[in-house]
């Protein structure tokens, strides 16, 4: 056993019987499942009803509907703001506190707090503080001569919301993986860097940032799939309205599946969802494979 | 040969005991048995808890049977797993509680038909359980499930926010009711704004309640869409006018119940549509800054028909449903039949419950403990439901709340945004 312990490259009984349990629980709780919504986005499927084939016609009226498109278009534009602004104020942070601020520790604290607080709490302190009539930010905005942000009236406005909000409570996430990544470059580098007349610039461009990088793609990789799904902001703060127009594709598929009970629309909606995940996430993933995986053998 | 000796031990000692038990102690021993009911935590409540004492202890002493409850909080969650439970070969449930909203044909088709229970076991009086509620629950004729709690919408207002602002009395027309919600929209001396009407609009029953002053509709209970007539434009040509003159709230479209209620304690707004069962909340003194001063009323009719058509309110209701794979269909038929009988409906009244029975509101000891009794028994004996029972109403219900908001919001105009929603829904028909 300690051989086979000592040698990563051959795999011994023991080393499966180890990983089996996860292996099931992975198989029992997402892969048979998946299999299962896949068979279903070919059927049409509703309560009281047994599934019947339908081949592509889910696919067919998912394409069609002009509200995934509109929905689709809304997650665009949100999980691109939101990883990128986030993946900039994280780093933003992250250099900041490894660079040395006073009472680091409580800083750090309080820039985790948001990932401690459910989503819901959240949504309801945020719906409170933009409240048009009494909130917070409103009354601010309005002693400034501002106009009031129209969140329940104006898409717009109504999507700006959210993206603030996810930004919020996901940075820490963010933050985290490249704090930790920055602290594990050795400050060797930089000594050599100083001591070759390097400006603090060019020490970010031509230390930091290449030293980042494998970090930078897993954080937006991940927060790319877990944005890619995103409900709860939507759901609770706009509802997915006014009038339908700030549906996101997570939205449309609860409606579809648990409001309008269209379990082979929802489950093709479902498929469709992977199926852009696997699309946005293969750059990276061979980005990340190519420099680090790759690297290593 | 061998004599096998007859051996008493603990378990056939045990064993004849209860056989001997079962065979003396007749049917009811013999056959009780513990029914499952699912529903809402609040079914739970006002079936066993309150003034009115327990509803069920009558069916439980006749039966000798029992009842284990199953409760959610969350009415959504409530109706998925009843549905997908209903829809099993074989499920635990016996009585369930399903939302009228979900009573469609293809839902109630996996509960029991009631009609043979009711030959051999009738409800008592059942003319008297409103007609609008019975109706929605039937398919090609046959009952598929009991109502048993409504939530039947007025027009809600504050009395002394009316009397801040000089207004006597609730106007007598919609065209008054419109103009008086732009008089009650206003900002306090400490800055707190008011805001004439407010009610939440995801519900097509709120726009509906409103709608029905001019006899408005989305559709007809025989499955005419009617939208695009002029007595379901109108109303929401007023109420965009509203919006504009800012007597509807500026997240109209986000505000939800819980805002509204809080709204209404704290004076925040003037009036709404809710149901009259959110009196006993909005005036409670523990949380309303103003108890006893909260009122509800219908709607006032539009003047050209004022007098001449009768109001007729949204309402929502919940229905018992026993699900065709039930082991107790019997027993929990007349679980239910003891619910729904006068006695059984006057205590969970009593217990917090909008009683089906228009007699109920009649009850001197349910009816002296709520103002407004006179006032929600009117509005349920013509009360009827938001829109006919078919299997896309959900998707047409959304439909039609997404192009009254974008009129009410100016997103586009009332006319064409109830033609668009007329030509979507009939293409669902």
């Amino acid at each position: 056993m300690t051989a086979a312990l000592a040698n990563p490259a051959r795999v011994s009984p023991i080393h499966v019987a180890m990983v089996a349990p996860v292996q099931a629980l992975l198989i029992g709780v997402v892969f048979l499942p998946s299999l299962y919504v896949f068979w279903l986005s070919f059927n049409e499927s509703s309560f009281g009803k047994a599934p019947s084939w339908v081949g592509l016609k889910n696919y067919v009226a998912v394409l069609s509907d002009p509200y995934f498109w509109r929905a689709f278009g809304n997650t665009a534009i949100v999980i691109n703001i939101v990883v990128y602004l986030e993946l900039l104020l994280g780093l933003a942070i992250a250099l900041l506190f490894a660079g040395g601020v006073p009472m680091r520790r409580v800083l750090i604290s309080i820039v985790l707090a948001p990932y401690a607080i459910s989503e819901v709490a959240a949504v309801v302190m945020w719906r409170f503080m933009l409240d048009p009539s009494v909130g917070m930010i409103s009354q601010t905005l309005a002693s400034l001569g501002l106009p009031t942000i129209e969140w329940a009236v104006v898409p717009a406005h109504g999507l700006a919301v959210v993206c603030a909000l996810s930004v919020w409570l996901h940075l820490p996430f963010t933050f985290l993986i490249l704090y930790a990544a920055r602290l594990a470059i050795p400050a060797d580098l930089y000594e050599a860097a100083r001591i070759d007349g390097a400006t603090p610039w060019q020490q970010f461009r031509y230390v930091t940032l290449p030293a980042l990088v494998p970090a930078i793609l897993v954080a937006v990789l991940f927060r790319y799939i877990f944005a890619f799904r995103m409900f709860s902001e939507v759901w609770l703060v706009t509802g997915g309205g006014p009038a339908r127009s700030t549906e996101v594709l997570a939205v449309y598929l609860y409606q579809e599946a648990f409001r309008y009970n269209e379990f082979g629309i929802a489950a093709a909606t479902g498929w469709l969802m992977v199926t852009g995940s696997i699309v946005l996430a293969i750059p990276y993933l061979y980005v990340v494979y190519k420099r680090t995986l790759a690297g290593d053998a | 040969m061998r004599i096998v000796q007859p051996k008493l031990d603990r378990r056939r000692f045990l064993a004849t005991g209860a056989a001997t038990l079962a065979a003396l102690g007749g049917p009811a021993i013999a056959q009780a048995r513990t029914l499952t009911a699912f529903g809402h935590r609040v079914h739970q409540t006002v079936a066993t808890t309150g003034p009115g004492g327990d509803a069920t202890a009558a069916w439980r002493a006749q039966s000798g049977n029992d009842i284990s409850w199953v409760t959610l909080g969350d009415v959504n969650a409530i109706q998925e797993r009843l549905l997908r439970e209903a829809s099993l070969a074989e499920t635990t449930f016996d009585l369930t509680y399903l939302l009228n909203g979900r009573a469609v044909p293809r839902n109630l088709a996996l509960f029991e038909p009631l009609d043979a229970f009711m030959r051999e076991a009738p409800i008592e009086d059942f003319d008297d359980i409103s007609a609008g509620l019975v109706d929605p629950m039937r398919v090609n004729g046959a009952l598929h499930a009991l109502p048993m709690r409504h939530a039947t919408n007025g027009l809600v207002w504050n009395e002394a926010i009316f009397e801040e602002r000089g207004i006597k009395a609730l106007p007598t027309t919609f065209e008054e009711l419109m103009d008086v919600a732009k008089r009650l929209t206003f900002v306090r001396a400490d800055g707190t704004p008011v805001v004439g009407l407010a009610f939440t609009a995801v519900f097509a029953s709120n726009f509906l309640s409103i709608a029905r002053a001019f006899d408005g509709d989305f559709m007809t209970a025989d499955m005419r869409i009617v939208a695009d007539q002029p007595s379901m434009v109108k109303p929401l040509e007023a109420l965009a006018d509203l919006f504009k003159a800012g007597a509807l709230p500026r997240n109209f479209a986000a505000v939800n119940n819980e805002e509204i209620t809080t709204w209404m304690q704290q004076g925040r707004a003037a009036m709404t549509i809710n149901p009259y069962a959110r009196l006993v909340s909005y005036n409670d003194p523990a949380q309303s800054r103003y108890p006893g001063k909260i009122k509800a009323a219908a709607v006032p009719m539009a003047a050209s028909l004022a007098g001449r058509v009768a109001y007729a309110s949204t309402t929502e209701y919940w229905a018992f449903a026993i699900p065709r794979a039930s082991k107790n269909k019997r027993a929990a038929w007349d679980l239910a039949r003891s619910l729904s009988s006068r006695a059984g409906t006057l205590a969970m009244a009593r217990n917090g419950n909008g009683p089906v029975r228009v007699s109920t509101y009649s009850e001197p000891s349910f009816a002296s403990a709520l103002p407004h009794a006179a006032a929600e028994a009117l509005a349920l004996k013509t009360a009827r439901i938001h829109l006919p029972a078919f299997d896309n109403q959900a998707r047409a219900h959304d439909v039609f709340v997404e192009e009254s908001q974008a009129a009410v919001l100016g997103m586009k105009p009332a006319e064409r945004a109830m033609a668009d929603a007329t030509r979507r829904v009939r293409a669902m028909l």
